[in-house]
């Protein structure tokens, strides 16, 4: 029994499931860190070589490739090129809580004593991930999507704030699954304020935010003031939707947002 | 409770158990509250057959601290009504030592809520959702009888969990059985 348990504490359960798609490595040259891509093309990427197909980018790759491996292409959604964002079955609890909060929250540090460097994994996505994925394989630079999960969904939407303040045009289209929204005593609250203090002429994407029903009361309330806020400033141009979902709980959440985020990111606007 | 009484009513009870009983939720936390069981001895002996129901409420208050510049309340109620059959072991013919064990099904109540104020995002909402489910749950109870009618209870439950978003992991509880 003792063999088998030291066994089994070899490998993340992630490992042992195989990957249809191709992965490799990419440093980080802003980072410094060694990343692992989970690489998905569509059915037919080789026939049509003069096509760009668009490019979804998910966080927590080694957990989420699954979705994407075995759920997603059994979902009525258009043909995309994927490209997870994983640690090669490192211990991710540090390693996400680092690059996908932005600013350290000192009031989790007892827990996740590591957040605080999401502005630097943003750069990461514009100076690495992007011009890499772009010279590999043939994606539309117009059709860029970003989809996290928990502190993943935070990044997303700290992504989403600012590339659109800075007007970099990184990423078109946003999927929050249950976003962690309460980090820094709701920080991104203030990014949206700033963000209708810019207003925009425009603000052409999507931005897709979901909530399990029985998550706790601030994720909830969260997510009923983001929504409400970005609904009510009127951006031409752009399309939210927020999903609460019922009975759902912050894991239970993870696959459907997906999904469902998807289905709505590529609906014609 | 209405149909805690009203199966009362209708056939006299022969051993009323109540106490308190604690819970684990889905995040880990425990919630606490009063609960009731009557029994009916369906078959009586030293090994017989119990017809059971029983009514519990328990309730989590949330004083979530974590971030110092926000105020949140809320509170997590949990109310089941339940009924079963129990095997009913007494070894000593004389109800001063009582096994049962059986199994108990009915509806629950879940219901949470809370109150959020950020004053630095002039946010101040409450949220709240409920709903219904049936769970199924084996029950182990304990008697050890003092007197001829009153004695001492401990219960135990074990929910059956058909999916993960039962809010119930263990069930314990303790309190009087009179007869």
């Amino acid at each position: 029994m003792l063999l088998l348990i030291a066994l089994l504490g070899c490998r993340a359960p992630w490992e042992e499931v195989p990957f249809s798609g191709t992965t490799e490595e990419l440093v980080s040259t802003v980072i410094g860190e060694t990343y692992t891509l989970y690489v998905r093309l569509p059915e037919g990427y080789d026939d049509e070589p003069e096509r760009a197909w668009p490019l979804v980018v998910y966080l927590d790759g080694d957990w989420s490739r699954y979705a994407y491996d075995l759920e997603v292409p059994e979902a009525d959604l258009p043909p995309f090129v994927s490209v997870g964002i994983g640690y090669g079955g490192r211990d991710p609890r540090d390693l996400r809580a680092r690059d996908y909060v932005y600013p350290h929250d000192p009031n989790h540090a007892d827990d996740f004593p590591t957040t605080g460097d999401g502005d630097r994994f943003y750069e990461f996505l514009r100076d690495d991930l992007v011009p890499h994925v772009e010279e590999r394989w043939r994606v539309d630079p117009a059709a860029r999507t970003l989809q996290g999960h928990s502190y993943g969904g935070y990044f997303a939407m700290y992504a989403f704030f600012r590339g659109s303040l800075e007007g970099d045009g990184l990423f078109d289209h946003f999927v929050a699954a249950s976003a962690s929204l309460h980090m820094n005593e709701g920080w991104l609250l203030g990014q949206e304020e700033a963000l209708a203090a810019a207003a925009p002429a425009e603000l052409p994407g999507s931005v897709f935010l979901s909530v399990g029903e029985y998550e706790s009361v601030h994720m909830n309330v969260y997510f009923d003031v983001m929504g409400e806020r970005l609904t009510d400033r009127g951006y031409t141009g752009f399309r939210y939707q927020g999903m609460r979902y019922p009975r759902g709980t912050h894991g239970s959440v993870a696959t459907p947002s997906i999904l469902d985020g998807l289905a709505f990111t590529f609906e014609a606007p | 409770m209405i149909w805690l009484v009203a199966a009362a009513l209708a056939a006299p009870v022969d051993r009323l158990d109540v106490g308190m009983h604690g819970h684990e939720d889905l995040e880990g936390d425990a919630l606490i509250g009063p609960w009731a069981s009557a029994s009916w001895h369906v078959a009586p002996g030293v090994v017989g057959l119990d017809a059971q129901a029983q009514v519990s409420w328990a309730l989590r208050p949330v004083f979530d601290d974590l971030d110092p510049g926000v105020d949140r309340t809320g509170w997590n109620h949990h109310v089941q009504l339940h009924g079963g059959l129990a095997a009913v072991f007494d070894p000593l013919a004389s109800h001063r030592l009582v096994v049962r064990t059986g199994v108990m099904t009915g509806p629950s109540l879940y219901s949470t809520g809370g109150k959020l104020v950020n004053s630095a995002y002039d946010v101040d909402q409450r949220y709240h959702a409920a709903r219904f489910r049936l769970d199924v749950a084996w029950q182990s109870d304990l008697v050890v009888g003092l007197t001829d009618g009153f004695g001492l209870v401990t219960t135990w439950q074990v929910p059956y969990k058909p999916s993960p978003v039962s809010a119930v992991w263990w069930w314990f509880g303790f309190g009087a059985s009179f007869r």
